[in-house]
C-alpha cells in the first residue's frame, strides 16, 4: 500500500544577491534576484512500513523535500500525497497522522520537563487521557526515559533530549515518522540505542520511517531502501544493499608477508601503503578479477595474513556525490 | 466533543506558557523590582513637576492621577513583553517548522502562547503597582465606573496589543529584519499612548488623534480618569473591539500570504 506518492515535485527559492555592477556606498543597495532550484522534478513512492533513507550532500534538497512532504513548505510545482492527503493544502489534517523530528530544532519547551511538553502534545493531538497515559507508558519503556522525565529539558544530554523528541513525535501513534538528521551530534552509544528503538518501532508498529541523515551508520542500521538526491535531482532509488553491489568497483586487500618486501608491484593494482612486511592494495574490479590478484600473490609470495574489504558505505556515497 | 478537545488544546497552551514564566522565577521577580523602580521614578518626576508649577491640577488632573495613569500603561507593556521577539525569531530562525507540523493554527497558538503568561504577570505587576503607588503617592478618587471599566479595558487592551505585535512580527515573512519596523512603531506608540506624558494633560486635538490610532487603543487603561460615564467607557471599549477585529483580519491575510513564503534552510 502506497503511503507517500510524490510526483514531479519542484521547489525554487528566490533569493536576493548583491548586484554585479554594484559600486560605491549606494551600490550595496542594488540587488538582483536569483533563483535556486532546491528540489528539481522528483518523483517516488513509499509503501507502508518501509524504512527509507533519503540522503544527499549539504544543500542537495533533502530537508526541503521533507518540509514539503510535511506541509511546512509550499512547492513551486508538482504534487504529493501523504496517506491520501495533500500536505500543504491540509496541513493540520495530515499532522494528526504523521510525526516529525528535526535533529537541529527542538519541538519541546527548553525550560520545562519533557513530561509537561508531552502533556501539551497529547492535547494538541487531541488524545483522550487514558489513550495518552497508555501510549506514554509504552514509549517510556521503549525509550527508557523514566528517570529524566521530570527534569527540565535544558538539563538533559543531547542523546536524552533526542529520545524525548522522538517520544513526543510518536505520542499520537503516527503512521509515518519523518526524521531529519535525528542522530546529529550524538555519541556512538546514543546513536546505536536510538537506531535500535527506531528499528523496534518499525517492526512492532509497522510505522513507516522516512529518514534523512549524513550518517551512513543510520542508513545501514535502519533503512532497507535508499534514495540519493543531489543538486535537487534523484540519482539513486533502490535497496540499500544494492547500493554496495552496484557501486563497489574496488576491493581493498591488506596483506602481511613472511619475508621483507621492498617494492611490491602488480598490474592493474594500486599500492595504497607499502610497509616492510605488508602492503595495502586497491584492486579495480572492473579491470581485474579479485581472484586472479589473490592467486598471483599467493603464488609469488609467502603470506602470513590476508584481508579483503569493501569500501565503506560512506566512501561509496561520497563517490556517487562526486561523480554526479 | 471536537470543540471540547480544541478548547483543551488551546487552554493547555496557556497553561504551558504560565509554567514557562515560573520556570525562571528570579527573572520574574527581577522584572517586578524594575517595574517598581520605574513607576517610582515616574511618580517622583510628576510630583516634582506639579509642585514646581505651583498647580495641584492640570485640566482637572492631579499628580496622583498622572502617576497612576502612567503606571497602568506600564502594566500592559509588561504583560505583552517578548511577543514580537518570540514570533519574529521563530520565523527568521526556522523554528516555525516545529509549529507548522502540528495540528493547530500557528497564529492562534502564538497568540495564546504570548497572552498565556498575562494573568500571572498581571497579578504580579498590578500588586506591585498598587503597593508602590498607595505607599508613596496615595490613592486617587476612583469613581465606580472607573473601577468597573478597569478590567475590560485591560483585557481588550492586552488582546489588541498582542495582536498588534503579532502583526508586526509577521512582517518577518517578507523582510529579513523587522526590528526597525518594531522600533519605529514602538516609539510611535510611546508618543501616542501616554507612556511618558499622560494624554489627559495634553491638548484635546492630540487626544482625538490618539483615540483613533490602533497603537494607542491598547493603552486606554491609562486614560481611566477620563471615563466619567458608561458612554465614555463604551466608546473606549468599542474602539478597542473594532481595532481587534481589523487587526485580526490583517493578521489572517498576512499569515495566509506569508506562509507560502516560508524559507527554511536545511541540513
Amino acid at each position: 500500500m502506497e503511503q507517500i506518492v510524490v510526483s514531479k515535485l519542484t521547489k525554487v527559492f528566490e533569493t536576493k544577491i548583491k548586484s554585479k555592477d554594484a559600486k560605491g556606498f549606494f551600490g550595496n543597495l542594488k540587488t538582483e534576484k536569483r533563483e535556486i532550484v532546491a528540489v528539481d522534478n522528483i518523483s517516488f513512492t513509499v509503501n507502508k512500513g518501509e524504512t527509507l533513507a533519503f540522503i544527499g550532500p549539504n544543500g542537495a534538497g533533502k530537508s526541503t523535500t521533507i518540509k514539503m512532504l510535511t506541509g511546512i513548505l509550499y512547492p513551486t510545482s508538482g504534487s504529493a500525497s501523504i496517506i491520501g492527503i495533500n500536505p500543504w493544502q491540509e496541513r493540520q489534517k495530515l499532522a494528526f497522522r504523521i510525526g516529525t523530528v528535526f535533529g537541529q530544532k527542538s519541538q519541546l519547551s527548553f525550560h520545562l520537563p519533557a513530561e509537561d511538553s508531552f502533556r501539551l502534545f497529547a492535547r494538541i493531538y487531541e488524545l483522550e487521557d487514558t489513550e495518552y497515559k497508555k501510549r506514554l507508558g509504552e514509549l517510556i519503556e521503549i525509550f527508557n526515559i523514566e528517570e529524566y522525565l521530570k527534569q527540565p529539558l535544558r538539563k538533559l544530554s543531547l542523546g536524552q533530549r533526542m529520545r524525548c523528541e522522538i517520544v513526543a513525535s510518536l505520542l499520537h501513534n503516527p503512521e509515518i515518522i519523518f526524521l531529519d538528521e535525528p542522530t546529529i551530534g550524538l555519541d556512538v552509544v546514543a546513536k546505536r540505542d536510538l537506531r535500535d528503538v527506531l528499528r523496534n518501532i518499525n517492526k512492532e508498529w509497522n510505522t513507516t520511517i522516512f529518514l534523512t541523515s549524513h550518517d551512513t551508520g543510520d542508513i545501514e542500521a535502519l533503512c532497507k531502501r535508499t534514495i540519493i538526491i543531489n543538486h535537487g535531482k534523484m540519482i539513486y532509488d533502490d535497496k540499500t544493499l544494492n547500493l554496495k553491489r552496484k557501486y563497489i568497483t574496488v576491493k581493498r586487500l591488506y596483506i602481511r608477508f613472511e619475508e621483507k618486501i621492498d617494492d611490491f608491484k602488480m598490474d592493474d593494482v594500486t599500492v595504497l601503503v607499502q610497509g616492510r612486511y605488508g602492503v595495502s592494495l586497491e584492486v579495480n574490479t572492473t579491470k581485474r578479477n579479485i581472484r586472479s590478484v589473490l592467486e598471483e600473490i599467493i603464488k609469488k609470495y609467502s603470506i602470513v595474513d590476508i584481508n579483503v574489504e569493501d569500501p565503506s558505505l560512506e566512501e561509496i556515497i561520497s563517490n556517487i556525490y562526486e561523480q554526479d | 466533543m471536537n470543540l471540547k478537545k480544541k478548547l483543551k488544546k488551546y487552554t493547555e497552551v496557556i497553561s504551558i506558557a504560565q509554567n514557562e514564566l515560573f520556570a525562571s522565577p528570579s527573572n520574574y521577580i527581577a522584572r517586578l523590582f524594575i517595574h517598581a523602580l520605574r513607576i517610582s521614578v515616574f511618580g517622583i518626576i510628576y510630583s516634582f513637576v506639579f509642585n514646581e508649577s505651583g498647580k495641584t491640577t492640570i485640566d482637572g488632573f492631579t499628580a496622583v492621577n498622572a502617576v497612576w495613569s502612567l503606571a497602568l500603561v506600564q502594566i500592559i507593556y509588561q504583560c505583552s513583553r517578548n511577543t514580537f521577539t518570540q514570533i519574529k525569531d521563530e520565523i527568521l530562525s526556522g523554528q516555525i517548522e516545529t509549529k507548522l507540523n502540528k495540528p493547530y493554527s500557528f497564529i492562534v497558538f502564538s497568540f495564546l502562547d504570548a497572552i498565556g503568561q498575562a494573568p500571572a504577570k498581571f497579578l504580579g505587576f498590578a500588586a506591585v503597582t498598587i503597593a508602590v503607588l498607595i505607599t508613596f503617592f496615595g490613592v486617587p478618587d476612583f469613581s465606580i465606573i472607573q473601577l468597573v471599566g478597569f478590567l475590560p479595558l485591560f483585557i481588550l487592551g492586552l488582546i489588541l496589543q498582542t495582536l498588534n505585535l503579532q502583526l508586526i512580527a509577521l512582517s518577518a515573512f517578507w523582510i529579513e529584519n523587522p526590528d526597525p519596523v518594531f522600533w519605529i512603531t514602538s516609539k510611535l506608540t510611546w508618543i501616542v499612548n501616554g507612556t511618558f506624558v499622560p494624554l489627559a494633560i495634553l491638548p484635546i486635538a492630540f487626544r482625538t488623534v490618539s483615540d483613533s490610532f490602533p497603537l494607542s487603543a491598547p493603552f486606554f487603561m491609562g486614560r481611566i480618569f477620563e471615563i466619567n460615564s458608561i458612554s465614555d467607557l463604551g466608546k473606549f471599549l468599542l474602539i478597542q473591539l473594532v481595532w481587534i477585529m481589523i487587526i485580526m483580519f490583517f493578521i489572517r491575510i498576512a499569515y495566509r500570504k506569508g506562509i507560502t513564503k516560508v524559507s527554511i534552510n536545511g541540513g
